[in-house]
């Protein structure tokens, strides 16, 4: 679930820099940080293609086989 | 005074009470008097050896048809008809008599398993909002699974599914249910299955009401969503499952999110942040601007004058240091001066001596006789002498 981890990152980095004690430079690192997160969570996103499988036990052993 | 109700709010709260109460219930019984209308709808009335109860089966789509005297085991909801008073039981499903031993076997093992805590909501694991692994145990040949494909195909195409192509009908479910939960269990990543399976009678669902199978669903350390059968059936897979779904569809939605509410999601978030950030730029800089405006315009000018001002204030001092020396000084001078003035040798240098009698400095010639030893003191070397005569003088010294 990473993309779910960037989104509560996002939120966190918005918690604290809403806070009104943050200093100017640590503001601008996690603005840097947020930018980049919300892009590369964005185009993971919109390039993520599902594979859909069957699952098998076959004598222990996990088999999997695209689903047609 | 009580508020005096109108007949229609009277009707309405029997029925939201009934409502919450009564939905879902099972009630076993004898039929009488059954009667189907054109409308499609099924009125007749349950009995006892006491009581009756009036029933309706709304468009009765059953093949089974309703004789007086026929045991019956209905499924529904108990309401009331507001607008004639009627209080009425709303018939979803019925199953004959025989099915009686059944639903006593399902009565018993779910109260057993209720109080071992199986279906305590304390012990449901939360189900994961953004699944990107999710199982799925149903079979591939019925309507379900394609449901579920749809969905996820429409909603969460980033998702990958890893589907457990398992019977929903027949002797050996409820075993080829576990199995198919355990060879889950071994796939790492896993964040939520969908057990699901689509309508079906009472006997049908029996197999999602196994023992070992709800033991199963119990001990799962990955989220398990049931979507088992209509709405108003509840199998005790329902009960163990950590949510459940009324339909294999609502099962898709809840372990994923819509791919487009994920891209706002994050556009809000970033949106936020940048207008926070901007916010807080802007604040700074006007608070800058704000100090800036009370520096002086020309900095080295203002320098330059305190340069100044110091610099005067220095000579200053010094001129002052260097009166209070010269001062000093000249009194030193004159007191060296007049130390010399005093100074018994430099005066017996111009020829000046001292004379003494008996030790002491003679200043008066009262004090001494005719004939009387005397001592003068000269510049160089000393006398001694005799007094031969006393002459008084009138300008004495």
């Amino acid at each position: 679930m990473k993309f779910e981890k960037s989104i509560k990152r996002l939120e966190e980095i918005l918690k604290v820099i809403e806070s009104s004690d943050v200093d100017l430079e640590k503001m601008l690192k996690l603005f840097d940080e947020a930018n980049t997160v919300a892009l590369d969570c964005q185009s993971e996103l919109k390039k993520a293609k599902a594979k859909i499988q069957t699952v098998l036990d076959k004598n222990g052993e996990i088999e999997l086989n695209q689903f047609k | 005074m009580s508020a005096i109700f109108t007949v229609t709010q009277v009707n309405n709260q029997c029925k939201n009470i009934l409502n919450k109460n009564f939905s879902n219930i099972w009630i076993k019984g004898e039929i009488s008097r059954p009667n189907l209308y054109s409308s499609g709808h099924m009125y007749f009335v349950l009995k006892d050896n006491r009581s009756e109860l009036s029933c309706v089966f709304f468009n009765y789509n059953k093949n089974e048809s309703l004789v007086d005297g026929l045991e019956l085991v209905l499924v529904g909801n108990l309401t009331i008809y507001p607008d004639k008073g009627k209080y009425q039981f709303v018939v979803k499903d019925f199953h004959t008599s025989g099915l009686g031993v059944l639903f006593q076997k399902y009565n018993f093992l779910k109260e057993k398993l209720n109080k071992e805590g199986l279906f305590n909501s304390i012990n449901k694991k939360e189900i994961p909002k953004y699944s990107l692994n999710i199982g799925v145990i149903t079979s591939l040949k019925g309507a379900v699974i394609k449901d579920i494909l749809n969905i996820l195909n429409r909603r969460a195409p980033y998702t990958n599914l890893y589907l457990c192509d398992t019977p929903v009908q027949g002797n050996t479910v409820s075993s080829k249910l576990i199995d198919s939960l355990s060879v889950l269990e071994r796939i790492k990543n896993i964040d939520a299955i969908i057990l699901a399976r689509g309508g079906g009678s009472f006997e049908d669902l029996m197999p999602f009401n196994d023992e070992g199978l709800v033991r199963k669903i119990y001990s799962m350390d990955i989220p398990v969503i049931s979507a088992v059968g209509h709405e108003s059936d509840f199998t005790l897979c329902d009960f163990v499952s950590d949510f459940r779904a009324s339909t294999p569809s609502e099962a898709a939605e809840i372990c994923t999110q819509d791919l487009n509410e994920i891209l706002y999601n994050i556009d809000v978030l970033i949106e936020k942040i940048n207008k926070s950030v901007f916010f807080k730029l802007d604040n700074k800089s006007k608070k800058l601007e704000y100090l800036l405006a009370k520096l002086p315009s020309d900095p080295v000018s203002l320098i330059n004058s305190k340069i100044d001002k110091i610099n005067l204030l220095n000579s200053f001092i010094v001129k002052l240091v260097s009166d209070k020396l010269n001062f000093l000084s000249t009194d030193l001078d004159s007191k060296i001066n007049f130390l010399n003035l005093s100074n018994p040798n430099n005066l017996k240098k111009k020829g000046y001596s001292i004379i003494k009698h008996n030790g002491k400095i003679l200043k008066n010639i009262n004090f001494v006789h005719e004939k009387d030893q005397i001592d003068i003191s000269l510049y160089k070397g000393n006398l001694k002498a005799q007094i031969l005569t006393k002459k008084k003088v009138n300008n004495e010294i």
